[in-house]
């Protein structure tokens, strides 16, 4: 259950791409416009989601300006699956903006008698890229989550199982789960030490600690994953637990402010005292000039002033 | 007895004669001035219909520099503004007999430049189809909304203040109006009526007009004051290098009283000049409203001292960089000229008698009055240029400013208008208020002749020998 | 932190793979990469609708409708943009050592909000505080602050705090005074001076003030810490545009910010172990984006000789600048 692994490290990536030059020189293809080809490379992974759907996705990067390796978008890729009687294409998928192809699992996949299923990917007859090709091997597994009702320390098991032949569930052993807990915008590793390894029941056991908050309810969604195994690929699996802190729901959110929209009281009466006096003040001279209009009938006074 | 009387009757019909003889002559040389002014108005507007069209990308303000011109003039104009509260209130509530000829142009200059001033921050708009906006929806801890409501509070209280001493001097217009042929005198009979509101000179209506006139005498101080100090605030009230500051208000009200009264002496001199009001307005005005120019400049210069002086003995990160720029950089030569030139020079000229003198103190109120336009712009521009985070990486544009030509010709068209209210104002009304000027003769011939009883008097009892004053 | 693998979607190793050919301080092809940091990785077929975009040096790009966020949803009605999510107070932080000054964050904002290419909501500064200090890379969006001047001095209210910690501008009641930007000590406000240059797409969107558009003449814009996309359950453009992971946002609340790579850290153990600050934090307007200094710093310094704009003659200019801060 192997799956060739391209490693961070700078130099075993070159390896690699000088592994592809010399896989590529025999079949070196030039375009019609007389250019060659870009050099390309793909990345094969399995990924079984929470709600046991399953993907299986390449990443297809090629050199890119000043030799930079970017994604290579709008590119068909095929995939393959490689059983005894031979390799037989499932789909061709396009990969999307971030450079990427998702097949969705096909059901009817043959797998072997290990169950062990073998999938090909490549990128084929593509006028700009030169092809690549990755392959991976992988297993199903199971995994589930179990609480025990009277626990008190916020404690859950991670089950780790294969489906046998016979349909009885194996427990594996010596598999590393991770424990998160789900935020807004991702899957936060709940604790410093978060991976835990199967022991010989397949069952891993984890603390959650309480300073998880959890919104209005208190309800926290913990995810437990296998993260990029070799066997299995990536698997995951959530479920809420009740061990959040609860984020009491804001009463007032908007109070009488500077900065709100509602202005402090000192502030309004200050005002309406300043300027309610002073346009009182107004209206009173108002009336005056009011009056002195209506005064006009009173009989002149015959003294040299106007 | 009956030969003063005589006297006081004919003084105060030559002092009639000479304040209306304006109002019934229009010039050729006016007609030529209302003209020219009109043109720049007109030239004005037709700038500003340009910015509506195409936003206010027409000027040269950019991101950094948001504030340009126009808010510069607003400021210079509400500070003009506080010209007729000096005058007319505080020589009144003080009792200075000596105002009585000058409060009308005071007054006047207040109104027009209130009026003005007003009117530039709803220039300076992005989208001034939606000013009613501040009516609907305004908050009241926004310093631009105090500016609204003190700014409108003190517009119609000058208004009042205007017109409430005009109200006799309008009855003695309608009365004197002859020649009622024409339909522009038709015109002038009308409004002088309407103005008058039935004034016949009752007692009772003096008496209401004189309790009116105390009541806003006081109560127009502290709202003249309350504006500049709020005008002061949209500045003060921002974080920004050299805004930051607690002495924005009083050095607001500070600058504004000594533009404004800078304004009056000008007002006073243009007016005495074309009118020929020298019999009125005298030397000794010239001499007195000097002083007071003086006081205020000095307490302006005191305000400038502290404002300046003490960021630059700290050089704070951001401050430094500010003064910097304003004592040794690109700002350096405009404000020494303005510190060393419309601040120390005219101390230095109005503490002379000579300096006090008519055409000698009007250039010194000139010099003032542009310092003071060219100050506001030192206090908006240069701390824009400085924020807190660097100007990188933006168009040159963004990093500069000198205001352009639609900027200066809505400015110029705003002072044209201002000119222009002034100017067909003096035409229709007088320029001095009349009744006030003839009380002022009355008290003078009543203080002569109780003098002069005061001597006959001694000399009947015999008691000592009459010392005439040397 | 260095073992983390986890990985939000389909993607293992994308990031540490592209980070094999990402050389610091370079700055990759533009366009494509930065509008693919934006575009959704989802399965959706293309609807052959274009529209435009604008990146950082002024080109043009069309990208297909559908792979650009939904801004054809239906806007948030004004009043509930006025109110905000509720129960979130979202922050920002900024790790300055893996900042390489590739202002790609800049161009996916300018992408995400159609922004014309001389308005960078996000800006790339290098700072430098002092003769004797370092320069870095100081990435600044708007602080959403908690005691923001520019919502104290609005006179109309155009400008607003929600309760979940955004600051946005309501197009249809600013009157465009330009308190705001006057008020705001970080520069961070932008001005329709002229009309705006928008598609005619962008001109037919029902306005919302949580997603600013269309834009209107005379009025103020700024970052808005992207809502429309925080409600799709997505990062802000900028923050899933940085391919050096520096940029983390999250919910206070939950005390959780995720990165560019769907790394999710506890907030408070990040501000702890790194020493976050706040930027000019005793001006006292309480931002909401905290930045992490710049030690064991990933990228090179950068070169602060370079030809900036600068106001006044350049000699001035620069020899002001370098005595003290913020060159």
């Amino acid at each position: 259950m192997k799956k060739k692994k391209i490693k961070i490290p700078v130099s075993k990536t070159f390896l690699a791409i000088a592994a592809c030059l010399l896989f590529n020189s025999v079949t070196a293809q030039v375009d019609s416009a007389g250019q060659d080809k870009k050099e390309s490379a793909v990345e094969l992974s399995f990924y079984k989601k929470a709600d046991l759907s399953k993907t299986i996705s390449a990443l297809v990067t090629t050199v890119g300006i000043n030799d930079k390796w970017v994604p290579a978008t709008g590119v068909n890729i095929n995939f393959y699956t490689q059983t005894k009687s031979g390799t037989t294409i499932l789909k061709t998928v396009v990969t999307n903006a971030g450079g990427i192809g998702i097949l969705p699992f096909p059901d009817s996949l043959s797998k072997d008698a290990q169950g062990v299923y073998r999938i090909i990917a490549r990128l084929e007859n593509n006028s700009l890229y030169k092809d690549a090709e990755e392959s991976i091997e992988f297993k199903e597994a199971n995994l589930m989550l179990k609480f025990n009702p009277a626990d008190s320390a916020h404690e859950v098991t991670a089950m780790v199982t294969e489906t046998g032949s016979d349909g009885k569930e194996i427990p594996v052993a010596e598999t590393e789960v991770s424990f998160f807990v789900q935020r807004l915008f991702g899957t936060m590793p709940a604790n410093e030490d978060y991976v835990i390894s199967t022991d010989k029941d397949g069952q891993a056991v984890f603390s959650y600690p309480g300073d998880i908050t959890g919104g209005r309810t208190g309800k926290i969604t913990i995810v437990a994953k296998i993260l990029d195994n070799k066997l299995f690929g990536t698997v995951e699996t959530k479920s809420d637990a009740p061990w959040g802190i609860v984020v009491p729901v804001e009463t007032n959110p908007f109070p009488r402010a500077l900065i709100m929209p509602k202005a402090p009281l000192q502030l309004i009466i200050t005002l309406v005292l300043i300027f309610g006096g002073i346009w009182t003040t107004y209206f009173f001279i108002f009336y005056q000039l009011k009056k002195i209009n209506e005064d006009d009938h009173v009989k002149k006074v015959s003294e040299i002033n106007y | 007895m009956q030969q003063d009387r005589h006297l006081i009757s004919n003084e105060v019909e030559i002092l009639r004669e000479d304040c209306l003889r304006p109002t019934n002559k229009w010039s050729g040389t006016t007609k030529l001035w209302i003209g020219f002014l009109l043109a720049v108005l007109g030239w004005g507007i037709y700038a500003y219909i340009h910015q509506l069209r195409y936003g206010l990308g027409v000027t040269a303000m950019r991101n950094y520099v948001s504030w340009g011109l126009y808010i510069t003039t607003f400021v210079f104009f509400i500070g003009i503004s506080h010209s007729g509260t000096l005058v007319s209130a505080i020589l009144r509530i003080s009792k200075q007999e000596w105002r009585r000829p000058i409060t009308r142009s005071a007054e006047l200059l207040t109104w027009v430049s209130l009026f003005w001033g007003g009117i530039m921050p709803i220039i300076d708009l992005g989208r001034p189809g939606r000013i009613f906006n501040i009516v609907i929806f305004g908050r009241v801890q926004s310093p631009l909304v105090w500016d609204v409501i003190c700014i409108f509070t003190y517009f119609i209280g000058s208004t009042i203040f205007l017109f409430l001493p005009m109200i006799p001097d309008m009855a003695l217009c309608r009365d004197r109006l002859k020649n009622t042929k024409t339909r522009f005198y038709k015109f002038k009979k009308w409004l002088y009526t309407k103005m008058a509101l039935g004034w016949q000179g009752t007692k009772t209506q003096w008496h209401r007009l004189e309790k009116s006139m105390t009541i806003m005498t006081i109560i127009i101080i502290p709202i003249a004051v309350s504006v500049h100090t709020v005008v002061s605030y949209i500045f003060a009230m921002t974080l920004r290098t050299g805004w930051n500051s607690t002495v924005f208000g009083p050095y607001f009200v500070a600058g504004a009283l000594y533009s404004g009264s800078a304004g009056v002496i000008l007002g006073m001199f243009v007016f005495r000049k074309l009118y020929k009001l020298e019999k009125y307005i005298t030397l000794k005005h010239f001499d007195l409203m000097g002083r007071i120019v003086l006081a205020l400049t000095l307490i302006y210069a005191y305000m400038n001292l502290n404002e300046y002086w003490i960021p630059a003995y700290k050089m704070a990160t951001a401050e430094g960089h500010l003064l910097r720029d304003l004592f040794s950089g690109s700002y350096s030569k405009v404000f020494w000229t303005l510190q060393f030139g419309t601040v120390l020079l005219p101390i230095i000229i109005m503490s002379f008698p000579k300096g006090r003198r008519p055409n000698l103190l009007a250039i010194v109120c000139v010099i003032i009055v542009i310092g003071a336009w060219v100050k506001r712009y030192i206090i908006i521009v240069p701390t824009m240029l400085h924020p807190h985070t660097p100007i990188q990486h933006v168009p040159a544009d963004w990093a500069t400013y000198f205001p352009n030509w639609v900027e200066w010709s809505v400015t110029m068209g705003a002072l044209a208008g201002m000119l222009l209210i002034i100017t067909l104002f003096s035409k229709f009304f007088p320029m001095m208020a009349v009744w006030e000027v003839e009380e002022g003769i009355k008290i003078n011939h009543e203080k002569e002749m109780a003098a002069q009883i005061r001597e006959k008097m001694e000399a009947e009892i015999n008691l000592q020998p009459i010392v005439k004053p040397g | 932190m260095e073992k983390e693998k986890d990985n939000s979607a389909n993607q293992p190793n994308r990031r540490n793979f592209l980070k094999i050919g990402l050389v610091a301080g370079g700055s990759i092809a533009a366009g494509t990469l930065a509008i693919s940091k934006i575009l959704g990785q989802d399965k959706k077929t293309e609807s052959g609708i274009k529209k435009t975009v604008f990146t950082q040096d002024g080109k043009v790009y069309t990208a297909d409708q559908t792979h650009l966020h939904d801004y054809d949803a239906p806007p948030v009605s004004n009043k509930e943009a006025r109110k905000g999510i509720e129960g979130k107070k979202f922050v920002m932080v900024f790790d300055l050592a893996k900042c390489d000054g590739c202002r790609l964050c800049t161009e996916a904002c300018q992408a995400m909000h159609f922004t014309e290419p001389d308005r960078e909501w996000m800006k790339v500064y290098k700072m430098k505080d002092a003769k004797s200090t370092e320069p870095y890379f100081f990435p600044k969006p708007c602080f959403q602050c908690d005691n923001s001047p520019c919502v104290k001095v609005c006179p109309v209210n155009a400008t607003f705090k929600r309760q979940d910690g955004i600051v946005l501008i309501d197009n249809e009641r600013c009157i465009g005074c330009r308190s705001c930007m006057a008020a705001c000590p970080y520069s961070t406000r932008y001005f329709n001076w002229s009309k705006p240059i928008q598609s005619p797409e962008v001109s037919k969107i029902a306005y919302s003030p949580e997603q600013g558009l269309p834009r209107k003449i005379g009025t103020v814009e700024k970052c808005d810490f992207c809502p429309h996309m925080i409600r799709a359950g997505k990062l802000p453009a900028c923050v899933s545009g940085c391919p050096m992971d520096a940029i983390y946002f999250g919910d206070q609340n939950e005390d959780a910010v995720t990165n560019a790579s769907g790394v999710t850290v506890k907030l408070s153990k990040l501000l702890e172990d790194f020493a976050g600050y706040r930027y000019l934090e005793d001006l006292g307007t309480e931002p909401r984006v905290y930045y992490l200094p710049p030690k064991n710093r990933k990228y090179p310094k950068p070169v602060m000789d370079e030809k900036i704009t600068e106001p006044g003659p350049a000699k001035e200019m620069n020899e002001m600048k370098m005595d003290h801060a913020h060159m």
